[in-house]
């Protein structure tokens, strides 16, 4: 029997409804209000940590909004519950671990919705793109805060440039795809890069200069690790009810190379799809702890991002050869294998994985040794304006890649 | 719209593609452009209708018009030489018609303007 549109939002609301109940089980209300307040006046460019800067009530809460409104604008926008919208979702959760706010995302919001009355189109056409878009918002806070301009202006200088770049963010993104033909599914990232580069530069032609962060919890590891581990095996258990309480088909998954646009609540099924996103989220978290990383605020928004993308083109066989290249990578290279920035590296590097899904995981290997080194790299050329540093890199990388390994493929038969 | 010829183009380019990624041998194209709607008829022989992903065809193209992927995805369709985007495509058009018979395959795509 088919699933309906209301059971598959109600799956997506579980882990924004857990989030609001644990919130005030673990604190108090008047530590979440100033918690949340820290949050939205703090410069929010990589890598802040929500949970070391708001506490972890203001963080689940500022999560669960941003969670709850997205959801509801999907329903509200009729916008189906598919691959790209689930990765949209999750995405959001997850970064408002580290640097989306109920605050500083919704000039991008209103960029996009301008952007789509300039082309007399409705906004549904370009729900999405806004919604990946918000990888942009620390721009907002870091001109509202950052810059040390004078109240009002960098109130109002912060939500402008945050329209701005919500208004160029669709022709851009699209347009950028073609670069790397659907290689690197954070597209929006590869985008967000290529206008932080701009707006940073620009910045700084001005003398104004944006300081690079690190701000990262530790006292969450544990009680992080319990509760998205529990989450993911949910996943996998109401995955495989819908999937008529079994796994069969599964391994279906598994042909497919995971290249833009491979949406498994299509090409397989609902079901099948919700088992992947837990198998993944488990994936990613032995990787964290073979790793011996601790869960902090970058990591749950990179465990996140690979749940939502597992209904939209990850899968183990896809994404295993990136994370053995990203960990190949940590032990010969000068970075500190157990450091968020290098196990985040290894986490968001499976933006790669179709190069792996596609030319075999020898490939997927180096292209994740690779992107290491271009992600520890590239973050200072936007200032950290951009969230998803890992998918302008990834983007990078595929641009650079791809291109060479079918310069050597041989002929087609 | 913008880029309407452009896309149309793509999503032949895309089920071009398709058909000879899967045997065919020889296939017929025609584009109808009315007031009302573009129609884009392909049928092409020797393609083998038992194929797994031939079979899912019909399924993939059947969905609902999602004008949110299209936007963001539709400079994708006809750019890769080994996969296909058969998802995409199905978010670019209102209506298909798919009819298997044995090796012989016909499809019909309508998108509405």
């Amino acid at each position: 029997m088919p699933i309906t549109e209301n059971k598959k939002i109600s799956v997506l609301l579980i882990f924004p409804i857990s989030l609001i109940i644990l919130a005030f089980i673990f604190d108090d209300t008047s530590n979440i209000v100033n918690g949340l307040y820290r949050i939205i006046i703090n410069p929010d460019i990589l890598l802040t940590d929500y949970l070391k800067v708001g506490g972890l009530g203001a963080t689940f809460i500022n999560s669960a909004i941003l969670s709850l409104l997205n959801i509801y604008l999907i329903k509200k926008l009729d916008i189906k519950v598919n691959g790209i919208s689930i990765a949209a979702i999750f995405i959001i959760t997850g970064f408002a671990f580290l640097g989306k706010n109920i605050y500083n995302v919704w000039p991008i919001y209103l960029g996009g919705y301008l952007y789509s009355r300039y082309q007399k189109s409705s906004f549904k056409s370009v729900a999405l793109i806004t919604m990946f878009g918000t990888a942009i918002s620390p721009l907002v806070n870091e001109i509202s805060y950052g810059l040390n301009l004078p109240y009002p202006i960098n109130i109002l200088a912060g939500i402008l440039v945050g329209v701005l770049a919500g208004f160029v963010l669709p022709p851009l993104s699209a347009h950028l795809l073609r670069a790397h033909a659907g290689y690197s599914l954070y597209n929006i990232g590869f985008t967000a890069g290529f206008l932080g580069t701009v707006i940073a530069s620009l910045l700084r032609s001005f003398g104004l200069t944006i300081e690079s962060t690190l701000i990262l919890s530790n006292e969450y590891d544990l009680l992080m690790k319990i509760y998205l581990t529990s989450f993911f095996i949910l996943l996998i258990i109401i995955g495989f009810i819908f999937n008529e309480k079994s796994f069969k088909n599964y391994s279906d998954i598994f042909e497919y190379s995971g290249r833009l646009i491979t949406d498994f609540t299509q090409l397989t099924n609902f079901g099948i799809a919700l088992i992947n996103m837990g198998i993944m989220g488990l994936i990613g978290m032995i990787y964290v702890i073979i790793s011996r990383g601790v869960v902090d605020g970058p990591i749950v928004g990179a465990l996140l991002t690979i749940v939502g993308f597992a209904s939209f083109g990850k899968h183990p066989k896809n994404c295993i050869p990136i994370l053995i290249g990203v960990f190949l990578g940590s032990l010969v290279n000068i970075w500190d294998g157990q450091s968020t920035v290098v196990i985040i590296a290894g986490l968001f590097g499976t933006t790669l994985a179709p190069i792996a899904g596609e030319y075999g995981w020898l490939r997927g290997i180096l292209a994740g040794f690779l992107h290491l080194s271009v992600v520890m790299n590239i973050g200072v050329i936007h200032g950290g304006i951009n969230l998803y540093n890992n998918g302008f890199s990834g983007g990078l990388v595929a641009s650079f890649l791809v291109p060479i390994i079918d310069a050597f493929k041989k002929e087609d038969k | 719209m913008k880029h309407e010829v452009k896309k149309i183009s793509k999503i032949i380019d895309e089920l071009v593609t398709f058909c000879l990624l899967h045997g065919t041998n020889s296939m017929n194209i025609s584009v109808e452009n009315s007031e009302e709607y573009f129609k884009i008829s392909i049928s092409g022989d020797s393609i083998d209708c038992k194929d797994k992903r031939v079979k899912k065809l019909k399924q993939l193209l059947s969905g609902p018009r999602q004008t949110e992927i299209e936007e963001y995805y539709w400079e994708l369709a006809g750019e890769n030489d080994r996969d296909t985007e058969l998802c995409l495509v199905g978010a670019m058009i209102d209506k298909a018609e798919v009819n298997y018979d044995e090796k012989d395959l016909s499809i019909t795509l309508y998108r509405y303007k």
